[in-house]
């Protein structure tokens, strides 16, 4: 504790040592830094500064590569002084906004103004001089800095008979900061969304676009504006990546607040867009997959982008990375077509042979809403055919005679039954005795690709109807091609 | 070779008053089509090295059935007993009793599985044969 408190207090004083001698000319934070993609420039939604009272002093803000709205705010005074017998007689402070010279003379001096050398116009101002402002709303592109202006026009014998110097100023700050207008992509879209890439591949038109749309600066509304930066097609079997070009992807051309890109997908995949807007570097994905025959509103659902097929092929990474542990959870549908929102539910018992999903979980209590229908239960079998099951805990009776399996390889107790051989991935006895007796379908991730699904019986006393889909490592084109896509880690 | 004798030495070696009660043969269900379901599923030529794993011929899938013959299904209960004996010498030999056993042929192999005594577990442990009743291992379906 002790230790810690003397770093705080450390980093503080530095901090206040900086900020002394923080230079005005030289480049800042702010400036062009080499983005790790090597494309683009830094995210930095804002920037801040001091501007020194000198005459001419400056400071720099951001550096734009795509057109943005910023805000734009300077505070503080500085104190101008006058001698007797100067035309312009005023001492006192001096806001951003700067003070009227005398008549016939300068406009304005010591005003701060907004420096924008690649926009037109590329000078603004935070309002009329000497009067209230210190905030203004510009679209800039490019280097952004704030200059101050001139001081006040002296003669020889103005105030004095042998020299000019009438004014100074006292050394001192103002201080300047910009901000980017903040903005969101909306979900990016595909149209269409679901394609059979076994037998069509039509044009698919992605759109981006971002939240608000525009904003209004002095009463009038302003468009804002993205750019984007990478459309990047990946496709799901991870045969046929194209990266796409500029070309089929400026629609429309210059900045606007949406943009899209038409083409051509071979397979099954996910657009990845990134834009920058709002200061930043934004990324957004949307998918474009087979429908499942026959139909399953789960596995369809395009409204959630097949998000649940990312919850289901999650399910095989996650159980491997906890000793193959069967993974369960529940498939909710929501009300008002919201799609499917899923709960899992850890087990701490299970293992590699398998979990238990309590009938409570489909209470309505368990509902992420209150119009919420439990859909189906599903998890996950770890270990495909031939290959070897250890760590069940449960134990086994073998015609009388209890016996507990080998929990992993190197188990060699005498009561261990050692190697089990997955002989199926198919859903087990268990399995099917699960969906009789809960009546909830059931779906069945497998670590070699396959999912099934399993129908309640509607007839107590018939057998469950099985369905089975390919979800990855098909063997023909065509199942390739309609390879489910996985979740997308930015 | 070793673990054919000894499944051999626990048959000869099995009580006398263990043969007293003997398994019969469980009838037909969605289990045992189950179980056929899965030998059947090991027939393809992707199998070959699971079906090698347990010396197991490949078969027409007419000749995987579920057995109903008293006398094997009795034979199955010994062969699994034997199988446990050699897996775990120190439990003591359960009373003979005369519960069902789920028997599948595979040709001249044989598949039987115990399910009298329910578990957790997702899978249902099920002891492979030879032609001899030579233990050839374990299978989970």
């Amino acid at each position: 504790m002790t230790q810690r408190s003397v770093q705080v207090l450390t980093s503080v004083v530095f901090l206040g040592v900086g900020r002394v001698f923080y230079n005005n000319n030289g480049p800042k934070e702010s400036g062009i830094r080499p983005a790790r993609s090597g494309h683009g420039y830094a995210d930095e939604s804002s920037a801040s500064d001091s501007i020194g009272s000198a005459a001419l002093s400056s400071a720099s803000l951001q550096n734009f590569p795509y057109d943005t709205w910023i805000e734009v705010v300077a505070t503080g005074t500085i104190t101008l002084h006058s001698k007797p017998g100067s035309i312009l007689n005023y001492t006192g402070p001096v806001p951003v906004t700067g003070h009227a010279d005398a008549p016939n003379r300068n406009p304005c001096v010591l005003e701060l103004t907004i420096q924008i050398p690649r926009t037109w116009p590329s000078t603004y101002a935070f309002g009329p001089c000497g009067g209230y402002g210190f905030v203004d709303t510009v679209r800039a592109l490019g280097p952004v800095s704030i200059k101050r202006g001139v001081m006040p026009l002296d003669y020889v014998g103005e105030c004095s008979p042998v020299n000019a110097d009438c004014h100074w100023v006292d050394p001192g700050y103002q201080y300047v900061s910009s901000t980017a207008i903040p903005l969101y992509l909306n979900p990016t879209t595909a149209s269409p969304h679901a394609i059979n890439f076994a037998t069509s591949h039509p044009q698919v038109r992605f759109t981006g676009s971002i939240a608000p749309r525009t904003v209004y600066v002095g009463g009038v509304a302003q468009t804002m504006l993205m750019t984007a930066t990478l459309w990047q097609w990946i496709g799901a079997d991870s045969t046929r990546d194209y990266p796409t070009g500029a070309s089929p992807c400026q629609y429309p051309n210059g900045p606007d607040w949406t943009r899209a890109c038409l083409f051509v997908p071979q397979e099954s995949g996910r657009m990845i867009l990134k834009a920058y807007a709002g200061g930043k570097t934004l990324t957004d994905a949307v998918t474009v997959q087979c429908l499942v025959a026959p139909a399953d509103s789960m596995l369809n659902d395009s409204t959630n982008d097949f998000k649940s097929r990312e919850e289901l092929q999650d399910l095989i990474p996650q159980s491997v990375a906890v000793s193959y542990h069967e993974l369960t959870g529940v498939a909710w549908k929501l009300s008002n077509g919201g799609g499917f929102n899923f709960r899992r539910y850890f087990d701490p018992a299970a293992t590699e042979c398998e979990t238990q999903l309590p009938f409570s979980e489909f209470s309505p209590s368990k509902a992420p809403e209150a119009a919420a229908t439990a859909y189906s239960v599903y998890h996950d079998h770890t270990k495909a055919k031939d290959q070897i099951l250890f760590g069940c805990n449960d134990t086994i009776t073998v015609n009388g005679r209890p016996m507990l399996p080998a929990r992993n390889p190197a188990d060699v107790r005498p009561d261990s039954l050692n190697a089990i051989k997955v002989l199926s991935e198919a859903p087990s006895s268990f399995d099917l005795d699960y969906v009789r007796d809960s009546g909830k379908r059931m779906f069945i991730m497998t670590s070699s690709g396959w999912v099934w699904k399993i129908d309640p019986p509607v007839i107590t006393g018939a057998s469950p109807l099985q369905t089975v889909f390919r979800a990855f490592g098909g063997n023909t084109d065509s199942q390739r091609r309609c390879t489910w896509v996985k979740k997308y880690i930015p | 070779m070793r673990i054919l004798a000894i499944v051999i030495f626990g048959l000869v070696g099995l009580p006398l008053s263990s043969v007293g009660a003997q398994n019969t043969c469980h009838q037909a269900d969605r289990y045992s089509a189950h179980f056929i379901s899965v030998f059947k599923g090991m027939m393809g030529p992707e199998d070959s090295a699971l079906r090698a794993h347990f010396t197991l011929p490949v078969v027409d899938s007419a000749l995987v059935t579920l057995v109903s013959d008293p006398q094997l299904c009795a034979r199955a209960g010994h062969a699994i007993d034997s199988a446990a004996y050699l897996l775990d010498p120190s439990r003591p030999i359960p009373p003979t009793n005369t519960n069902p056993l789920y028997v599948i042929t595979i040709g001249n192999s044989f598949a039987v599985a115990d399910l009298n005594y329910p578990n957790k577990n997702d899978y249902t442990v099920i002891f492979v044969f030879g032609s001899l009743w030579q233990f050839l291992g374990l299978g989970g379906a």
